[in-house]
């Protein structure tokens, strides 16, 4: 790396979404819903653990933004789930020593089998006895440390702009969203993570009223700003409440994503090829629900390069080399934007904000969370930009350039759109009339107690969980559409049912003792979140 | 009726003949001259009383408790909600209480259902830039493109008739507009900015405006 002569201070952020909507289902710990975040364990949450470790006692002072969203915090604590995960994983194992028995005369898939075999037994070793069973611990060890940043979210990763004209509702969000931040990880949060980087002019009232200080939107609510901002992405802004905003890097997730990004190189591994789609379904019958529906098991053979020609092995320690070029390069590009931005501003210090779902690290991209220990690696090794978290780059929020940033999102073509349209716009109605009866019903009932409470407690919880956007998402991707249209239904019929038995005033405690124990999550619930605020 | 909770927002949505049955029902005599406001203050003093007096808790009786196993038809109200699909498109929903619409559509001289859409600028509405579109029943919900000139808007729907005036049967609140014209945003290619805001990755949004968005932001 050439060093440059520019003095002005650069700084870069990165933050990463952990998300996973509220799927929990008990009555079947072999669902393939289960396993999405099982899957997500394995191959990302863990091995970012894994990596704070490693880059702990090398003595890397790393610093990273986190948002683990409320309802992926739930499934990470819920007993229930913890020993289906644990489960899942003696089944893997098992399926490892079945794998490396098959490959026997192929020594070098038969390395790779041993390789996951490995992995698999590891991640079994580190949840169950290094955690405890309880990774958000880690995290919020990491956090106090102040290595990473955690942010607050809404309550059910809810777009809330879509709200903004039942502003108790979004109250009703950020308030559970805060509760929930606090009981899993015992911090005082700045930063506010918007679901779908969904702003709205207003938003930043409610938020600040809640003592939070910024969050990061995407790079057009920032740069179509009033009046225009003046450094654009290369520094935060703030409103005239003086809550601060961040706007987002737009190249950092094409460099890793794009048509010429990294993820694509063919050294890499083959994410698709999977031996739950490939083998013969006799030889999966430890891992297949009752349903027989294949899935994803992290026992892949083959690189990237497999695509287009013949099965090309894949190679891990190739795929490690380049992994590391690869974070290289988007260090040297990171560098390289702050230091022409450097010389463009007026400003005595440049920034940036990169962010990405972290399922990119692990999940879709084998390699990522290697990718990403090595970013900071070499980070540390250097000195011409440093690496922050918010916090640090918002120190001097009182000092931002004033302005109103602009409607935005990240999901669509930038406003959201995907979150109503063919598919999913049959949705509206029924949450947004659900949520206006809940708002009236929390002013109605104000000093409830016994039976009737629990069913408004239930009620607010159901309409919290009908706000996700997970459910008009999947339904737009068609990613389990037919599961998000039953879990949709059954929040908001749970609703309709405590609805009309404050109505009748009758209610039976069975079936509300059988809808709580479907839906554990937020077990504090005060339905009075969703009451007007003085 | 009255086994059902009764809102303000439920009351509101109603038209005046429907709140005058109601407060019919809840024995509430209402002298004529009485305008809808105050039919609908004295509604819910009466359903507020009538909840006080209601045994402080519920009873747990499962023979008398009905649960929705799937999603409720209708919500059996009269109302027109709208949200913002982008800064320029809502999509508007709305519904008739059977009750309502049959009470309507028996008018000889009804003519059908529109949807008035009125603006506002600074607060003020702007009665001439207002469109009227017709709907059918069978349809209850439309996306709609707005004018960028104004602030907010009001969704009214309305019934249609023959001899007499038309009338408001449900409104939306006043909704803001996030759009603001802004040369910059939009559409358009050629765009000259400062080189920090070309940096900034400005260039490639307003091609990806251009793309996506030409047709609403023009």
């Amino acid at each position: 790396m050439v060093e440059r002569k520019n003095m002005k201070k650069k700084s870069f952020a990165l933050h990463l979404l952990l998300h996973q909507g509220y799927f929990r289902d008990i009555n079947n710990s072999e669902s393939d819903k289960n396993q999405l975040l099982f899957y997500a364990i394995s191959q990302t949450y863990l091995p970012l653990l894994n990596m704070f470790a490693n880059l702990e006692s090398d003595g890397i002072n790393f610093k990273l933004g986190l948002t683990i969203t409320p309802s992926l915090c739930t499934l990470l604590t819920d007993p229930v789930v913890q020993q289906s995960y644990i489960e899942w994983l003696d089944k893997l194992i098992l399926l490892g020593e079945a794998e490396i028995k098959k490959h026997e005369g192929n020594p070098e898939t038969q390395e790779l089998a041993k390789e996951y075999l490995r992995t698999c037994k590891r991640n079994k070793r580190d949840f169950v006895e290094t955690f405890n069973q309880d990774i958000l611990s880690k995290f919020a060890y990491y956090a106090h440390k102040g290595n990473i940043e955690l942010f607050a979210s809404a309550a059910t990763n809810c777009f809330l702009p879509h709200y903004i004209d039942l502003k108790e509702a979004i109250h009703a969000q950020v308030e559970a969203g805060l509760i929930a931040h606090k009981s899993f990880f015992n911090l005082a949060p700045e930063g506010f993570w918007l679901p779908n980087l969904g702003y709205t002019p207003g938003l930043e009232h409610i938020l600040r009223s809640y003592g939070l200080n910024y969050a990061i939107i995407e790079t057009h609510g920032l740069l179509f700003s009033t009046p225009p901002s003046k450094n654009g992405i290369f520094s935060p802004v703030r409103s005239e409440n003086s809550f601060a905003f961040f706007g987002r890097d737009p190249y950092a997730e094409k460099e890793i994503m794009g048509d010429e990004g990294y993820i694509h190189n063919e050294i890499y591994r083959n994410e698709e090829n999977d031996i739950g789609f490939e083998s013969d379904i006799e030889e999966l019958t430890a891992i297949l629900d009752q349903n027989k529906e294949r899935i994803s098991t992290g026992y892949k053979y083959f690189s990237k390069a497999s695509k287009s020609i013949e099965k090309k092995q894949y190679d891990i320690e190739k795929a490690r080399q380049q992994a590391d070029k690869d974070a290289q390069d988007f260090l040297a590009k990171k560098i390289d934007l702050l230091h022409k931005a450097a010389e463009l501003s007026e400003e005595d210090e440049v920034s940036l904000v990169a962010t990405f779902d972290a399922s990119l690290f692990g999940e879709k991209w084998f390699e990522g969370i290697d990718w990403l220990e090595r970013f900071f690696r070499h980070a540390s090794k250097q000195e011409e930009i440093n690496i922050e978290n918010c916090s640090d780059l918002a120190k001097n929020q009182f000092t931002l350039q004033v302005v109103q940033p602009y409607h935005s999102a990240a999901s669509g073509f930038g406003y959201g759109e995907d979150l109503v349209d063919s598919s999913n716009e049959w949705m509206v109605r029924y949450v947004h009339k659900s949520t206006e009866r809940m708002i009236d019903l929390a002013q109605r009932f104000t000093d409830d107690t016994g039976l009737k409470a629990r069913a408004l407690n239930l009620a607010a919880k159901e309409i919290l969980l009908a706000q996700a956007s997970d459910w008009p998402s999947m339904l737009h991707n068609k990613n389990y559409p037919d599961f998000a249209r039953e879990a949709f239904s059954q929040n908001v019929s749970s609703f309709a049912t405590v609805f009309e038995s404050l109505g009748s005033n009758n209610t039976s405690t069975e079936w509300l003792t059988n809808t709580e124990r479907a839906h554990q999550i937020f077990p504090w619930i005060n339905y009075r979140i969703f009451s007007k605020k003085k | 009726m009255r086994n059902k909770i009764i809102t303000k927002a439920d009351l509101e949505s109603m038209s005046t003949s429907a709140l005058v049955s109601l407060a019919d029902e809840y024995n509430i005599e209402i002298p004529e001259s009485l305008n809808r406001r105050f039919i609908i203050s004295e509604l819910l003093e009466i359903a507020e009383e009538q909840s006080k007096t209601h045994q402080d808790d519920l009873r747990d009786d499962a023979s008398a408790f009905t649960f929705y196993e799937d999603l409720p038809k209708n919500f059996n109200e009269t109302y027109i909600g709208a949200i913002m699909r982008n800064p320029l498109w809502c999509f508007a929903y709305w519904d008739i209480r059977d009750s309502e619409f049959k009470e309507i559509s028996q008018n000889p001289n009804y003519l059908g259902l529109t949807l008035s859409l009125v603006f506002y600028k600074d607060g003020v509405e702007v009665k001439k830039e207002g469109i009227e579109i017709e709907v059918h029943l069978e349809k209850k919900e439309q996306f709609i493109l707005l004018n960028p000139a104004y602030n907010s808007f009001r969704l009214h729907l309305i019934a249609e008739f023959s001899n007499t005036e038309p009338k408001i049967i449900s409104s939306t609140q006043k909704i803001t507009i996030p759009h603001i014209i802004l040369e910059k945003n939009e559409p358009g290619i050629d765009k000259k900015v400062s080189p920090i805001i070309a940096l900034s990755g400005m260039h490639d949004i307003l091609r990806e405006h251009y793309n996506n968005h030409r047709q609403t932001f023009i």
